[in-house]
């Protein structure tokens, strides 16, 4: 694991759900799918036991829809699709995220630039 | 049981992490339906990751405790638990007390002890049905405690009946006929409760597959309610024999 892919996990639960939500409008529609995509966006390995609780959420929410679809010769996966309200949620909150992260930004290097004019 | 629900819907993760999940699940009162789409979830997470579900999903308790958080507990229902029980049990009293006053020849006298006993009798009954629900948990992840809590409880519940049946103060006399039609009446309805019971599925919360229907039950008859018919055959031949007039 590279030094980027451990986040601290508050800063990883705060973006989680708009994080997933992303993936799955993004193409990742089962749960593994969504971890590795979460992963390979840089964010870190998500565990299973992290992911269906919020998956679970966002159903109840109704910012997803599940679906279970046979698999071969077994057991299927569970497969998710954004629902209207997820679709919108996820337009509205990546805006405010990105704002959010530029205003942090700006402070933390205002503050880093105070700091060095003492 | 539990085997086979689990190498169904979980063949690929370790039997033992998924026993601990249902078992913790089922404690908990997760719906059925839930548990087997979370065993299911698990179960194709950890065949695409190629991981155990111990790595993907930690301890199976603690998961399982996840999982109920998020669910709608299934409520017990109580009075179908218990209510078919407690009717045959104060039938079963009735008939034998009937066999009883028509073997010695005499009326019943009916004591302010019989009527204490036949309550105290139900409410220890349901008592510790609820007691030994509560505990559950504990009591089957330590099997020791089932005989221990139950047996004592019960022997408890059997002292106290007994030691209601000395006061002998009458509340009146009742023809053996009577108790007897009353008695057999009485249980017929708690067998019928507990056949209806059975039939409707009320207390059935089976285990599925995700996106599966729930398969017709097969039309039954509960055994146990012939429970209550044996007791009353053994009870009465033993009054027969040993209460001649």
């Amino acid at each position: 694991m590279t030094e980027e892919q451990t986040w601290p996990g508050e800063w990883l639960r705060a973006v989680l759900s708009l994080a997933v939500l992303r993936a799955i409008d993004a193409g990742a529609t089962y749960g593994y799918a969504i971890a590795a995509r979460l992963e390979d966006a840089g964010l870190g390995a998500v565990k299973g036991g992290t992911l269906y609780p919020l998956l679970g959420r966002l159903e109840d929410g109704g910012l997803v829809e599940a679906e279970w679809r046979a698999g071969e010769g077994g057991p299927g996966r569970k497969h998710y699709e954004l629902t209207p309200a997820g679709h919108w949620m996820l337009r509205d909150q990546s805006a405010r995220w990105a704002r959010f992260a530029e205003l942090t930004r700006a402070h933390l290097n205002d503050t880093t630039t105070e700091e060095r004019h003492d | 049981m539990t085997d086979r629900i689990e190498a169904t819907l979980a063949p690929d993760i370790d039997p033992a992490w998924a026993e601990e999940f249902v078992l913790e699940a089922r404690l908990r009162d997760v719906p059925g339906n839930r548990i087997g789409d979370a065993l299911g979830e698990v179960n194709a997470h950890c065949r695409d990751a190629g991981e155990s579900a111990a790595e993907a999903f930690g301890d199976p308790i603690a998961y399982a405790r996840t999982v109920a958080a998020q669910s709608t507990p299934v409520t017990v229902p109580w009075l179908s638990t218990f209510g078919p029980t407690l009717v045959q049990v104060v039938g079963v009293v009735l008939t034998l007390s009937g066999v009883g006053t028509w073997v010695t020849g005499r009326p019943l006298v009916v004591t302010w002890g019989m009527a204490g006993a036949i309550v105290l009798l139900c409410a220890g009954v349901a008592g510790l049905g609820m007691l030994l629900g509560r505990a559950l948990g504990a009591i089957v992840r330590r099997p020791i405690l089932a005989p221990i809590v139950g047996g004592l409880s019960a022997a408890a519940i059997a002292a106290a009946v007994f030691a209601m049946l000395l006061i002998e103060a009458p509340i009146g006399e009742l023809p053996f006929a009577l108790v007897l039609c009353v008695g057999v009446a009485v249980l017929v309805v708690g067998i019928a409760w507990e056949i209806g019971v059975a039939r409707s599925g009320a207390l059935d919360d089976p285990i599925t597959a995700p996106g599966a229907e729930v398969a017709p039950r097969p039309r039954r008859v509960p055994w146990v309610s012939l429970g209550a018919l044996g007791w009353v055959a053994i009870g009465a031949i033993v009054i027969v024999l040993f209460g001649g007039r």
